[in-house]
């Protein structure tokens, strides 16, 4: 198995101590090799926890985290942002592209705490052979201040992409879209999946984008309900 | 795409914010590196000036008031291989009678063409009759060359004029003298051997005209050493070198051939022979016998009396027979005159000298052994010591004795007994008597006698010159260019007093610039989050941030380091001009060197950086899935955790500043301003950490429905809760700072002549060039300065003081004094009228009569001090319970411990002790040059008036004690100035600071505002919400830093001298308030004025 959620519970503390905000409740998840999952849910039902404690940027309160087998609670911060960097691409609400970087750059971002100088070279080649995949090869020199929301969003996808991650997680991708591009953005995510070989756990409001995907889980009052 | 590449990017894109963290770097360095860059140039500056005072000179003979042969310095530099200079150096009075301008405590050089060649630039040697004046010294009495004028020197005998029967009828010289030449600084104008950078006033004159009109031919009492090129001259070398070339002329001793048969005697110059004298004496002439003749005031038997005699005491008058203690044999001269025979009995009555020349006349009765012809060779005439004013007197009547001679006791048999006899001995005692009843200071022998052949007396010159130490005779060499060079480099620390100044200010750019860098990182809290979610890990976060920050930081200190010669430059500036009173000079130059330029640099990228980086590591410290969010939210459990740890931090420090005072006023340390202070800062600290908790409390789920407006203020500033504490701090240690500046300054209120105060209560502070011998309390005194017929000077008192000339170790010197000024003081005067107070106190001084512990010697050769707590804090390095070591005058080493420090004091740089242990130990100071004078405050006028004019020939110069106060307060008001310029600087950063955080508030919740506006709520309540938030910033920092400041100047409101300067503290209060009201008030009208519910639609 790809992933692996395990009895996966996480609470929040109160201002009155002696009651505990129940996020998420002994979920259980399992991602297979290039399965596309989604998960929906109301607002605040605790989808984005669940998909940062995939992502490991939380930590759950109790349950275990299983990444190709390997139970990531006890690895180091170093050996994480390594997972992260090389394992799991994450594609958010709001792009994030760095305004300071062009798009070129903000794509080869994730290739720079690599220590390896050839995956360099290889991956500046992905990188434009992506860029020109998702149709952005003419705005590879421009700044994210000089694209459209549906440009910056498909740059971020190429972003989460080129150190070629098993595992892609996004975060409510289409959000921020107008349909037009959160239709184009879905097909492009689906069609990436395959190419790409990459897993994707998408957290969204879309029926549409949820549409897409292989399998559909629910999250209710912290639970996990599969509904395709 | 690297790492230096994104580095690269995001300094350009965030150059704004990089700025701002470069520009508060670049204050703070600047600020460190010129307040550094200025103890240096103070530093190079007094050593400057040490080479120009000294020129040549390296070692130095100052003997003060005895005087050796000019030619010991040819005889010493043919073994020196080096320049030795011979030096008249007295005290005088410098008067121009065309503009009627008077100068006081004038140097007196008497210089040869030797002492010229000491200097680089020599002006011609002035001829007989002609004068060079330093620069100063023409300046003040618009003098120039060509002129003439008035010089005034103390006349000097070799004998001290508090010896008994010396005289002292007419204590000036004078003499008019023509300007040849003005001498500049670095030619001989600021020749002194004393470490202190004010200029002295020098006169030089020609040494040979010099010596012969004070009456010392061919002496001198300075000798100037210069180095030799191989600089092998050692303090050691030079006295062995000395015990080499002097003669018993230069230990003022003299070998005299009595009657050219063998018989020889020993004199002293200074008429009584000392006792290191006597005892090298007794060891190298083992048959020399003392000789001490008196000058009794009567003989008197049976109604009879023969007024004004010398007795001699010494033994064997008859061979084979010892006088017992109160046997005497007399002249036949005598006997007649009293009509006695032998086995009859006689009172001698005699003077002894006490202190100030008060004359106590005592008797002892004898019984006669036996009668003797007065042609007996006993009855030699050259027993009488050479008393100056007596043996060259004509007749009886016009004898100077310095005792009062009634004229109408002296009969005509005595005039011819005079004219006769001249001073030869009526009687003789034993000398054993003769010690026990004219015991003196001085010595109890005025001569010493033995026999001997011409080679036998060549081995007692030699024996006895090798017996005798140089030193204690007043030749003691000193490197007085090594000690000028320790005094400057032990100069008062401009670098860390700057440093301290200039505390405040950097600590504002510094929080500035954290708190610049905490908005910055805010900023960027999400593009971090997103560089960790790209695998980037917290380390490489790190590293690029701290890589951009080092970037900025060093780029920030180096334009530091540069401004900061510029800030040095500003403050010299400032020092050599406006502020000169806090440095008494304006010869301060810069001086660079490059290890201060680079610790200042790297001062400002340590402080700097590690205030960044402790930034950065707190805003690095949130969850990822948080800072990917872009929002700060803090957990309950931890916002709970920290309000506790707030509280108790707040209960700690208070608890700790109580604990503090309370120890300080029951240790009676209460004095020591240290203890306050930081009780004040625990104070501070513990009102900010508890301003913390209530943020954090306030943020707690309320009870009630509705917020009130107060608890509203109070989340919103929880909301950004470091920024809120930040501003605070800043606000409240400028205000602490500025309060602590402004309550210290000394200024007077009407309470400076209360006893307690500073003066003393004493109405002036008289010094003189020439000393005043007499007690002017007394009735003989009065009558002897002219003071009795004065009705203004009735009741008025004076407190005649002792000085051993020092180094000035007043704040007025900004040298370090290794051994300063010694007054001898009256200590049961000071202590029945309570006056002055003490800041510190050994514990074994009473409380209640704390003065008299200066009467009791601590140990053989220790004897108590007091001095002033500042000069014992800040110039000597010292504290009560230290001792200071001198010399005495007889060459013994005298310590003086401190056993307590005065309150600022017209003392100020000066070693008070008691008079008569000082006399004890200094029995040569004769008369006293200083003096506090007490009097009717109505009367204050014609008292300063009348004594100016009577003494003027003294050279007295008659100052309010309180303006003299005054000018040590002058030095501290001046360093207080700069410090609360400096600090008032900080306090515009930190008001930036709070203009600042206002205006990013505004920024971030334009949104909220716009929904109140939205929701319906007028701008007044919104203007009014807005700004009662930041002004309660404002008054939280103000009032933080109010109360921790009067913790720190609690002590002050016990003392009866202080009060508080309430105006001027309100005025400053009223421009800080002022100040930050307008970096409230703009940035919210400006922010208001726009349409904000706009940015309710972008969103």
């Amino acid at each position: 198995m790809l992933a692996e959620l395990s009895r996966i519970t996480k609470y929040y503390e109160q201002q009155d101590s002696s009651v505990r905000n129940q996020v998420l409740q002994e979920i259980s998840l399992q991602v297979a090799n290039n399965e596309r999952i989604a998960i929906v849910g109301p607002s605040g039902s605790g989808k984005s926890t669940l998909l940062n404690i995939l992502g490991t940027l939380d930590k759950p309160s109790s349950g275990k985290v299983l990444l190709e087998g390997v139970a990531v609670d006890q690895m180091r911060e170093t050996q994480l942002a390594d997972l992260r960097n090389t394992f799991i691409g994450f594609v958010f609400q709001m792009h994030h592209l760095l305004p300071q970087l062009t798009l070129f750059e903000n794509v080869m971002l994730p290739v720079l705490p690599q220590k390896d100088m050839s995956a360099s070279k290889a991956a500046g080649e992905r990188a434009v052979h992506l860029i020109e995949r998702v149709g952005l090869k003419e705005h590879m020199r421009q700044y994210p201040s000089q694209l459209s929301v549906g440009e910056c969003q498909r740059a971020a996808v190429v972003r989460a992409l080129i150190n070629q991650p098993r595992l892609l997680l996004a975060d409510e991708p289409t959000g921020s879209l107008d349909a037009a591009s959160a239709e184009k953005l879905s097909t492009l995510l689906a069609e990436l999946n395959r190419e790409q070989n990459v897993a994707m756990v998408i957290v969204t409001h879309s029926m549409e984008l949820a549409a897409k995907m292989d399998k559909i889980y629910q999250l209710r009052e912290g639970r996990l309900v599969i509904s395709k | 795409m690297s790492l230096f590449h994104l580095i690269l990017s995001n300094l350009k894109y965030y150059r704004k914010a990089y700025l701002a963290i470069l520009a508060g770097t670049a204050i703070s360095t600047a600020v460190l590196t010129g307040a550094l860059v200025v103890g240096d140039s103070v530093s190079y500056s007094l050593g400057q000036l040490t080479d120009i005072r000294l020129g040549k000179i390296r070692f130095a003979i100052q003997s003060g008031d005895r005087f050796f042969r000019q030619k010991l310095a040819n005889d010493l530099s043919k073994h020196t291989k080096t320049l030795v200079v011979p030096v008249l150096q007295l005290e005088g009075i410098a008067v121009n009678t065309d503009k009627n301008t008077q100068l006081n405590r004038v140097e007196v050089l008497g210089v040869d063409t030797q002492f010229l060649k000491l200097w680089d630039s020599p002006t011609p040697l002035p001829g007989d009759d002609e004068a060079i004046l330093s620069r100063n010294v023409a300046e003040k009495l618009n003098l120039k060359p060509g002129d003439e004028f008035i010089l005034k020197i103390r006349k000097q005998a070799k004998a001290s004029a508090n010896a008994p029967f010396v005289s002292e009828k007419e204590p000036l010289i004078t003499f008019r003298l023509k300007v040849s030449g003005l001498a500049d600084d670095r030619q001989m104008g600021r020749f002194s051997l004393k470490s202190n950078q004010s200029a002295p006033f020098n006169v030089f004159i020609n040494l040979a005209a010099m010596s012969r009109k004070v009456e010392l031919p061919g002496n001198a009492n300075v000798l100037l050493i210069a180095d030799t090129k191989s600089k092998d001259l050692t303090i050691p070398k030079l006295d062995s070198l000395i015990l080499q070339s002097w003669k018993p002329e230069d230990a003022g001793i003299e070998f005299r051939n009595l009657s050219g048969n063998g018989n020889f005697e020993i004199r002293s110059g200074r008429i009584f022979i000392d006792d290191n004298t006597a005892k090298a004496i007794k060891t190298s002439i083992p048959e020399a016998k003392p000789v001490l003749t008196y000058l009794v005031n009567a003989i008197s038997t049976n109604g009879k009396s023969t007024p004004y005699s010398f007795v001699t005491a010494k033994d064997s008058v008859l061979p084979g027979q010892q006088l017992s203690d109160r046997e005497i044999i007399i002249s036949d001269w005598l006997a007649s005159d009293l009509s006695v025979k032998q086995g009859d009995s006689l009172t001698l009555r005699y003077f002894k000298m006490g202190s100030f020349r008060k004359l106590v006349e005592d008797s002892t009765r004898f019984r006669i052994k036996m009668i003797l012809p007065i042609t007996d060779p006993e009855f030699d005439q050259t027993l009488m010591p050479d008393f100056p004013g007596m043996s060259d007197a004509g007749n009886c009547r016009d004898w100077e004795t310095g005792a009062p001679v009634n004229l109408d006791n002296i009969r005509d048999k005595d005039e011819k007994y005079w004219n006769d006899f001249r001073g030869t001995p009526k009687a003789f005692i034993s000398i054993a008597a003769g010690e026990q009843l004219w015991d003196n200071a001085f010595g109890n022998a005025t001569a010493y006698r033995f026999n001997a052949d011409i080679n036998t007396l060549a081995f007692y010159k030699s024996s006895l010159m090798a017996h005798l130490n140089p030193r204690e005779n007043g030749l003691a060499v000193n490197n007085v260019y090594a000690i000028g060079q320790t005094a400057a480099a032990n100069s008062t620390d401009f670098g860390g007093l700057f440093l301290s100044l200039s505390f405040f200010i950097i600590a504002a750019a510094l929080m500035l610039t954290a708190l610049l860098f905490s908005l910055h990182a805010q900023k960027r809290m999400s593009e971090t989050a997103v560089l960790a979610t790209l695998g980037f890990s917290k380390k490489l976060i790190i590293r690029i941030l701290f890589l951009e920050t080092i970037l900025v930081v060093i780029s920030g200190s180096m334009i530091g380091t540069i401004t900061g010669i510029l800030y040095n430059n500003l403050l010299l500036t400032g020092l050599n001009t406006l502020w000169q009173d806090a440095v008494n000079t304006s010869m301060l130059q810069i001086h660079l060197k490059p290890s201060t330029l680079f610790l200042g640099f790297a001062l400002g990228v340590i402080t700097a950086l590690l205030t960044l980086l402790f930034v950065l590591l707190q805003n690095l410290r949130k969850p990822l899935s948080v800072m990917v969010k872009g929002i700060d939210i803090h957990s309950p459990a931890a916002n709970r955790s920290r309000k506790k740890i707030s509280f108790a931090l707040s209960v700690l420090f208070f608890a700790v500043a109580v604990a503090i005072i309370v120890y300080s006023f029951i240790s009676s340390h209460a004095g020591d301003s240290v203890p306050f202070l930081s009780a004040g800062g625990l104070i501070l600290l513990a009102c900010i950490s508890l301003l913390n908790s209530l943020l954090l409390h306030a943020s707690e789920k309320s009870k009630s429905m509705l917020p009130g407006f107060f608890t509203l203020i109070l989340r919103n500033a929880n909301l950004k809760r470091r920024r809120t504490i930040t501003v605070v701090a800043l606000l409240s240690i400028g205000t602490f700072t500025v309060i602590i500046t402004g309550a210290n300054r000394k200024t007077f209120y009407g309470t400076e002549n209360t006893r307690q105060s500073g003066t003393g209560g004493f109405l002036f502070w008289a010094e003189s060039t020439v000393p005043v011998l007499n007690d002017l309390n007394s009735a003989e005194g009065k009558k002897e300065y002219g003071l009795s017929d004065e009705t203004s000077l009735t009741n008025v008192r004076y407190l005649q003081m002792l000085r051993l000339d020092g180094n000035d170790a007043s704040c007025l010197n900004l040298n370090q004094a290794l051994q300063p000024a010694i007054l001898g003081v009256n200590p049961a005067y000071f202590d029945q009228q309570h006056s002055f107070s003490f800041a510190n106190r050994e514990p074994s001084v009473r409380t209640q009569h704390p003065w008299l512990a200066l009467n009791i010697p601590l140990a053989p050769g220790i004897i108590p001090g007091f001095i002033d707590q500042t000069v014992i804090q800040w110039n000597l390095f010292k504290k009560v319970g230290d001792t200071l070591f001198y010399t005495d005058e007889r060459g013994q080493t005298l310590g003086v411990k401190i056993m307590g420090g005065l309150n600022n004091s017209v003392f100020q740089g000066n070693v008070l002790v008691s008079a008569d242990l000082f006399q004890k130990y200094f029995p040569s100071t004769s008369g006293s040059k200083v003096m506090l004078i007490d009097g009717a405050y109505a009367k204050r006028k014609e008292i300063s008036d009348r004594l100016s004019y009577l003494f003027q020939d003294y050279g007295m110069v008659v100052t309010p004690a309180s303006e003299r106060l005054a000018q040590f307060n002058s030095v501290t008001n001046t360093y207080l100035t700069i410090f609360m310029m400096l600090s008032g600087l900080g306090i515009i950063i930190g008001t930036i600071g709070l203009g600042i955080v206002l205006l990013r508030n505004l920024a971030e919740r334009k949104q909220e505002i716009a929904l109140y506006q939205a929701l319906g709520f007028g701008q007044r309540y919104i203007v009014k919400l807005i700004f009662t938030e930041h002004l309660f910033l404002l008054f939280s920092g103000i009032g933080i830093g109010v109360i921790a400041a009067f913790a720190g100047i609690l002590p002050s409101f016990f003392s009866l001298t202080f009060q508080l300067p309430t105006t001027f503290l309100l005025l400053i209060l009223l421009l800080i308030v002022l100040n930050g009201f307008a970096w409230i008030y703009f940035p919210i009208k400006s922010s208001l004025k726009k349409n904000l519910v706009q940015s309710l639609r972008i969103e």
